[in-house]
């Protein structure tokens, strides 16, 4: 294999990685949500309220970390929305997601118009890579996996996490139960309303982290759409990643792997019409579905309203 | 409370009377209701107009003026219905059969390819049969957009809402690169497809307004889809599966076949809807041709309940949203995004308000709604 070959797996497995990580923040706020028993589909809408105000804070003060905060507490009060309306008033839980992906769609499209673009310094400060020392200078390891922010590895270190919560605490379990059967659970003591609400609330936090990471690591602007539908995909996401936080890591590193790819290619000019390209993503998303979704148990709770008797 | 109505009037308590009331009035107080939702909606918007520093007194006028204040705005704000009422229908129907088709931007964009093919390249036909014969690409195109996730689903299993949605950003690409090849005309410089022939153009109605024939239209499909839904077997079927799969199979009613028609005619008509749009109003297809007439369809159908007059007054309450915020944009500047931010709110508090409704009438019935 000659050396521009090997450039381009490198650089091809560096940006699978970073590629994946807008997608895994949201899929796991979804993993997060769905597993309490209530659907997340405001993720679109949650992602790119991230994504402005990640970059409208990081513009203002010059810091990404307010910019990030302030993309947080924007995805955790739609996170609150969706909570109150589907835990409390117990309406439509599609319903309400699909109008908070067109109010979030909106409102970050009206805020972006009232900045003044035009000037020079409307760009976003980005969080600076991790700096690993001599560490990064091994060839090949250390451009795949020790170029990148701190963001990529908190979403790796959170899939553990989560993992570990999940299948290794009592709250996990009690967790768990809340999505699979919520009147037992409610039985047994544990606060189903207190569960599922915190559940919504990080999941929209997460899925706004997730949009954070696209203007804050990568562009430093926002544009209209940003996230593309990757808070859609990330749905599909979850079910290929079989509801277990490992699987959609894997699913989402997958969904990274095509979407380096087409860039790539892309790049390389092969004669290919871009937009065939750019659907590669969404085809992807179709046809996780198709094969795993017959064999996927979904938390057996999940969408349901909870009456307590 | 069953024993309320064989009381007499006179002996009732006033709160019985309250419940007495809401009970005759289930329809009128599920409406004030939606009044108040879009009420709330449209105040939040007056809010953001507000901070962005522009008058919002001077910005409504601008909207009112603009949407229905003469009588060219009237005219497009009843060519923007159009659009609207199919992609809501299309949203409506598949509701009513049990599945979720949020696809009706993509259904609608294939529409139109499906017309734009038809109108612009086949030549020398009668106007009445060529604009027939676009409509029914129309259909074709968008049906069979839609029948992709309804293969995935009725063979695969697919969840369909995701399916719809990808297809949604397939389409938008797919029509992207026909209009940066296949269907452009060589002679243009611009990314636009093909424009169709005059004898597929739909005529005006309304004289001084760009008010076409696909209104009357469009009035004449509401009627046949409530028709065909409450008034036919298969439609009787349809909303059986929708209602309840396992006892629809029990009573013999073929699933498979119910779901194929409902998702045919929901990708029918948000393609339909792209040809009408196509053929009455923009001629050929260029970027940002459906400009989210699928997403604001959902947001028609949610608001009007699934009933065709509440559908008819929301789709209507859209199109004098949609043309106004055009006229608030170009007359007091604001920025024309506040349209999503309006339309996700009033589908947000629409749907929100449903938990006062299905309290009420849990009041007043004894029973959830």
């Amino acid at each position: 294999m000659d050396a521009a070959w090997m450039t381009t797996i490198v650089t091809w497995l560096t940006m699978s990685i970073r590629m994946s990580i807008p997608l895994l923040f949201p899929s796991l706020g979804g993993l997060i949500s769905q597993k309490a028993g209530v659907y997340n589909f405001g993720l679109e809408g949650m992602m790119l309220c991230g994504a402005y105000f990640g970059y409208y804070g990081s513009y203002v003060t010059g810091s990404p970390w307010i910019g990030l905060l302030l993309g947080m507490v924007s995805g955790g009060l739609l996170g609150l929305l969706l909570a109150f309306t589907s835990i409390h008033l117990r309406v439509s839980q599609l319903v309400t997601g699909l109008g908070i992906g067109v109010f979030g769609l909106g409102i970050t499209g009206y805020l972006f118009r009232l900045i003044d673009i035009s000037t020079a310094t409307s760009a976003a400060t980005l969080f600076s890579n991790v700096n690993f020392g001599k560490l990064s200078s091994i060839p090949i390891f250390g451009e795949i996996f020790l170029s990148h922010n701190w963001m990529v590895y908190a979403g790796i270190l959170l899939v553990i996490l989560i993992a570990w919560f999940f299948y290794h605490t009592t709250s996990g379990l009690n967790f768990r139960a809340v999505g699979e059967n919520p009147q037992v659970a409610d039985t047994a003591g544990v606060n189903v309303v207190l569960n599922r609400y915190l559940a919504v609330v990080v999941s929209g936090i997460l899925a706004s982290m997730g949009g954070a990471f696209l203007t804050l690591t990568q562009t430093a602007y926002f544009t209209e759409n940003i996230s593309a539908g990757r808070g859609w995909i990330a749905i599909s996401a979850i079910v290929l990643g079989k509801f277990n936080p490992w699987g959609v890591l894997l699913a989402c590193l997958l969904f990274g792997a095509a979407d380096a790819a087409q860039m790539q290619i892309q790049v390389m000019n092969l004669g290919i019409p871009y937009q065939f390209l750019l659907m590669i993503p969404y085809i992807l998303a179709m046809l996780a579905m198709v094969g795993f979704v017959g064999k996927v148990r979904s938390p057996a709770a999940m969408g349901k309203p909870y009456f307590k008797h | 409370m069953s024993e309320l109505s064989n009381t007499s009037n006179t002996s009732l308590t006033i709160k019985e009377r309250i419940i007495l009331f809401a009970r005759n009035n289930m329809g009128l107080i599920s409406t004030s209701i939606s009044i108040l939702a879009i009420g709330l909606a449209l105040l939040i918007g007056g809010i953001l107009i507000a901070i962005a520093g522009i008058n919002p007194w001077e910005a409504i006028t601008y909207l009112i003026k603009g949407s229905f204040g003469n009588r060219y705005g009237f005219g497009e704000t009843l060519t923007r219905f159009v659009p609207l009422l199919f992609c809501s229908l299309s949203f409506a129907i598949a509701h009513k059969s049990g599945f979720f088709n949020v696809g009706a931007e993509g259904q609608l964009l294939m529409g139109a390819v499906g017309a734009v093919l038809v109108g612009a390249y086949i030549e020398g036909l009668h106007p009445v049969i060529h604009v027939l014969l676009c409509i029914l690409a129309g259909i074709i195109f968008g049906a069979l957009w839609a029948g992709i996730a309804g293969v995935l689903k009725i063979f695969l299993g697919s969840d369909e809402l995701i399916n719809t949605m990808m297809l949604n950003y397939v389409a938008i690409l797919l029509v992207d690169y026909l209009i940066h090849g296949p269907i452009k005309p060589p002679e243009s410089y611009l990314y636009v497809s093909a424009t169709i022939l005059p004898s597929a153009k739909l005529p005006i109605i309304l004289s001084k307004t760009p008010l076409h024939l696909g209104f009357i239209i469009s009035l004449l499909v509401t009627a046949g889809v409530f028709y065909l839904i409450y008034r036919t077997p298969i439609g009787y079927q349809m909303r059986t599966v929708g209602a309840n799969r396992r006892a629809a199979s029990y009573a013999g009613i073929n699933i498979i076949w119910a779901t194929v028609v409902a998702l045919l005619t929901t990708g029918g008509l948000a393609g339909m809807g792209g040809a009408m749009e196509l053929m009455g109003t923009q001629f050929k297809i260029v970027n940002g041709f459906s400009a989210g007439y699928g997403f604001d369809g959902i947001g028609v159908a949610v608001m009007g309940r699934y009933n065709p007059i509440g559908i008819l007054l929301a789709a209507l309450l859209f199109a004098v949203i949609r043309v106004g915020m055009g006229a608030m944009q170009r007359g007091a500047g604001v920025p024309f995004p506040l349209l999503n931010v309006i339309q996700g709110l009033i589908i947000i508090f629409v749907i929100a308000s449903g938990y006062l409704t299905n309290r009420l009438s849990e009041t007043v019935i004894g029973g959830r709604a």
